[in-house]
């Protein structure tokens, strides 16, 4: 179920959200307040672990291959390295410098205008695509494109047709080659296909995606290679290896920051005049953390935080474990579901979602949970007291839902 | 072949040796890496090295910094440059005269920085700096400088740390060996908080040409340019340089115009020149105190506060960092630096900038 | 280039920009340091409503409205390294979502 009216679905009073929303604020304003040399030291640290690791990752691949008795574990160890190098780079740091986390320390060289990421996207385009898109229009019908990248259907609202029945299919796809499906990402295949997209903006972006790419590629799979000579095709396949690990790693935690069973979706009216406190309320219920050490929560550039970093998307990721400590014990006061599990588990979930819905809705039964029961005291309003509904619910782009608005 | 080619050969060999070494580490640069092996191997942004830290009198030091790769040692005598440092996280700059006589081939510069007493940064650089920090630097600047060759007759006019480029064109001078006629009068507020008295000593006994008067203003009185006459009774004949204590440099302004003489003065100032006028004055009240103050139009409502022994929150005292801002209950205050007016209820107001106009009431 | 000065007033443009961190008067990635610019009482509060601008883009900007729109305004120019997006709250007496430098330069 979509939801249209999310204070309405939670069956909270106006006084009950402001309060959630100034509680909210509180916990941004203690962290930036206490923001400071530890926070600095936590990111340039990550930073040189990086750059450590690539640099290993690299060496031990030119070098280690050059005899025969060490070339399959140096191959192994060198894939491993770098793997863990584009991971920690991914995730960690670029992802959360991007977002602007580490802007406050006025240091250039980790600076949101600036950082260019080891992936193929350009940053440029990663900015709008994630951090405005998908952060202002969480799980948004028709307008977050990270519901299902734009090739699968992940929510029961989105129209089935026999193109969905290869889903898996595409899930499989879209996993060993993430770094490319993101890379597409700020092109909105879906508009270009309807004619919308300006071509002179998708000529910029489409050149900025092929130089960034050809470098991505150059390097891995060209310059790298060469320079370990003879074995060239062991360093090719352990780049190779590396790659799909990283990419195989960043598909999982993303697809479980807002899949699982109990991460929500919401129609475009929700969106509409909305304040502070129903923006915090939509974004605690259309993400779903996952538990875990703190090296995984690292190496998911603690994205198992999801709803933390979803309400405070520009605070350190280093501070998200502490924030989350404080919002969970606000969910529990106000009765807000907190989505949360093992990653193995809310992965399953997404998964089946994805399996489920290859087929038409009837064929199928939805696992989200029932909403929250409305307390005694409290009733739902009736039909004629809610808001009316757009008619064609659901409509999957932002040109047929403009469309419908017109009409 | 011509001397430019030969000169440019290397440079593209080592631009071309970059842009390959680009390949292996983008989307970042080669610095990016070898900064793991030494802070300073970068150029994406000038570095330093804090080398030693000399203390000079019991609130200031020189910081000896070895700049690192696309550092150039060219700047003129009397220039200064930024420092970035990083204070509780957060990298904060400021701008210091280089002390020492710029050499083509030294590896090090100097600067000499006074602890104030509402200086943030300058208390860190001074207290807090051990040798090995690194710290970001920006390229030298400012119109501040000794000309080349310099002036036949020179006259010095320096208050406390102003003293630190003049040293900068004294040491310059030296370093040629041809000192020209020179009087540098230096004020201090006491023998012991002089910066640099000693070395200034010795030069004044190495240069016949070189006339210096100290003056110890906590015994003997600030400067009254009325006796520059008898001090220097040639000082309009000479190309004069000032750097000091704000008021200090506005008299010696006043002076020099008086005198029509405005075009030979060169000035450097450390502190924000607040233009606009004052407010009427009025009486502060503090309301968690209950305290209340009269104050005259040229007092900050920080200072103001300081005085009645409020614990005032401040940072920068220059209207830059909001540190100081308070709520302005009721009243008017006006902003000193361009004479705006605050005078809503509950207004937030930056209270190192801004005077009383009327009676006004501050939530603290 | 000021391609995008007619929608700086414009909410929804506004929240693109600063997600987006892009610039409010060219649309492209902002640089380092931002550039905000208002009035004197939104300096003294310490809180924008323009979107965040290069400091070239400000600048021309500020030509602009004093020549134009924001004549009679006292415009104002600050620097930081970063910021933070406030969206406003219910009750709120500013409903206009506001940005809060938080590393003034």
């Amino acid at each position: 179920m979509a939801i249209s009216d999310v204070q309405q679905y939670m069956h909270l009073t106006d006084e009950e959200i402001e309060e959630l929303g100034r509680e909210l604020d509180t916990i941004r304003a203690d962290i930036e307040e206490s923001r400071g040399a530890a926070d600095a030291a936590y990111i340039n640290r990550m930073i040189r672990i990086q750059r450590g690791l690539a640099v290993a990752g690299r060496a031990t691949l030119i070098l280690g291959t050059a005899s025969r008795r060490t070339r399959v574990p140096a191959a192994v160890a060198g894939a491993a390295l770098l793997g863990l190098h584009k991971i920690l780079e991914n995730m960690e740091i670029g992802h959360n410098v991007m977002h602007g986390q580490w802007d406050w320390m006025n240091d250039p060289e980790i600076h949101s205008s600036n950082w260019e990421w080891d992936t193929a996207q350009p940053a440029e385009q990663w900015k709008h695509s994630h951090n405005y898109i998908h952060h202002q229009f969480t799980n948004v019908l028709g307008y977050d494109n990270d519901i299902g990248y734009g090739i699968m259907r992940l929510a029961r609202e989105q129209r089935w047709n026999p193109y969905y029945l290869g889903q898996p299919v595409y899930n499989a796809l879209l996993a060993s080659l993430f770094q490319w499906g993101v890379a597409l990402h700020d092109l909105d295949i879906e508009r270009i296909r309807k004619g919308e997209k300006d071509p002179a903006e998708m000529k910029r972006q489409l050149v900025q995606i092929l130089s960034k790419g050809r470098n991505q590629a150059v390097k891995d799979y060209l310059v790298y290679p060469a320079l370990s000579g003879r074995q060239w095709r062991t360093t090719l396949i352990a780049n190779a290896s590396a790659n799909v690990a990283r990419n195989l790693w960043s598909y999982m935690i993303i697809f479980c920051g807002h899949f699982p069973d109990g991460a929500l979706h919401f129609t475009e009216e929700e969106i509409q005049d909305e304040t502070r406190d129903e923006w915090y309320l939509r974004q605690i219920l259309g993400a779903a953390n996952f538990e875990g050490g703190p090296l995984l929560h690292i190496l998911s550039g603690n994205l198992g935080f999801q709803i933390e970093h979803h309400l405070f998307p520009d605070l350190p990721s280093n501070r998200y474990a502490e924030i989350s400590v404080r919002v969970r014990a606000l969910c529990e006061k106000y009765d807000i579901p907190y989505t949360t599990g093992p990653l193995l588990r809310q992965y399953g979930q997404a998964l089946r979602t994805i399996l489920k819905l290859s087929l038409p809705n009837s064929a199928t039964s939805s696992d989200q949970p029932e909403p929250p029961t409305p307390p005694r005291d409290r009733k739902r309003r009736s039909d004629q007291e809610r808001p009316s509904r757009i008619a064609e619910l659901g409509v999957w782009s932002r040109g047929r839902s403009r469309e419908s608005k017109v009409s | 072949m011509t001397a430019a080619t030969n000169i440019e050969r290397p440079r593209l060999r080592w631009d071309r040796l970059r842009r390959a070494a680009d390949s292996l580490t983008t989307p970042l640069l080669p610095d990016d890496y070898l900064t793991l092996l030494n802070p300073l191997w970068t150029s994406r942004e000038l570095r330093g090295r804090i080398e030693k830290v000399v203390p000079e009198t019991d609130d200031a030091v020189t910081l000896v910094i070895r700049p690192g790769w696309g550092w150039r040692y060219d700047h003129r005598p009397g220039q200064y440059v930024g420092i970035g440092v990083g204070v509780d996280g957060r990298f904060q700059w400021r701008s210091y005269s280089v002390s020492s006589a710029p050499r083509r081939t030294g590896r090090t510069i100097s600067i000499t920085v006074r602890a104030m007493p509402e200086g943030f940064i300058s208390t860190h650089l001074v207290g807090g700096l051990e040798p090995g920090t690194i710290v970001r630097l920006a390229l030298p600047e400012g119109d501040f400088v000794l000309p080349d060759p310099p002036p036949a007759r020179l006259l010095f006019l320096v208050g406390g740390s102003g003293v630190t480029p003049v040293m900068a064109m004294l040491r310059t001078l030296d370093r040629r060996g041809s000192m020209p006629d020179v009087v540098l009068h230096y004020s201090s507020p006491t023998a012991s908080r002089m910066i640099f008295r000693e070395e200034i000593e010795r030069l004044e006994q190495k240069y016949d040409d070189l006339t210096v008067h100290q003056l110890y203003t906590d015994t003997d009185g600030m400067l009254e340019l009325a006796d520059l006459d008898s001090l220097c009774s040639d000082w309009h004949d000479r190309e004069t340089y000032a750097c000091g204590p704000g008021p200090m440099l506005d008299a010696v302004v006043e002076h020099f115009e008086a005198a029509g003489l405005e075009k030979q003065l060169h000035l450097e100032r450390f502190s924000l020149k607040l233009g606009g006028e004052g407010g009427e004055g009025g009486s502060l009240t503090f309301r968690n105190t209950g305290r209340t103050v009269e104050v005259d139009g040229a007092t900050t409502v920080l200072e103001a506060g300081e005085q009645a022994g409020i614990g005032m929150p401040y940072g920068c005292r220059m209207g830059i960092c909001h540190t100081c801002t308070l709520t302005l209950v009721s009243g008017t205050v006006r902003d000193l630096r361009n004479g705006d007016e605050f005078d809503q209820p509950n207004e937030p107001v930056q209270t190192c900038v801004t005077t009383a106009v009327g009676a006004c009431t501050l939530d603290i | 280039m000021l391609t995008q000065a007619s929608r700086i007033h414009d909410r929804s443009w506004v929240v693109q920009c600063a997600l987006s961190r892009i610039c409010g008067g060219c649309a492209m990635s902002l640089g380092r340091p931002v550039a905000f610019l208002g009035t004197a009482q939104e300096v003294g509060r310490n809180a924008f409503h323009l979107p965040p601008l290069h400091v070239e883009c400000a600048e021309e900007l500020a030509r602009e409205l004093a020549a134009g729109p924001g004549a009679g305004t006292d415009w104002r120019l600050v620097r930081t390294a970063g910021f933070e997006f406030a969206r406003p709250g219910r009750d709120d007496a500013d409903q206009q979502p506001r940005f809060v430098p938080n590393s003034l330069l």
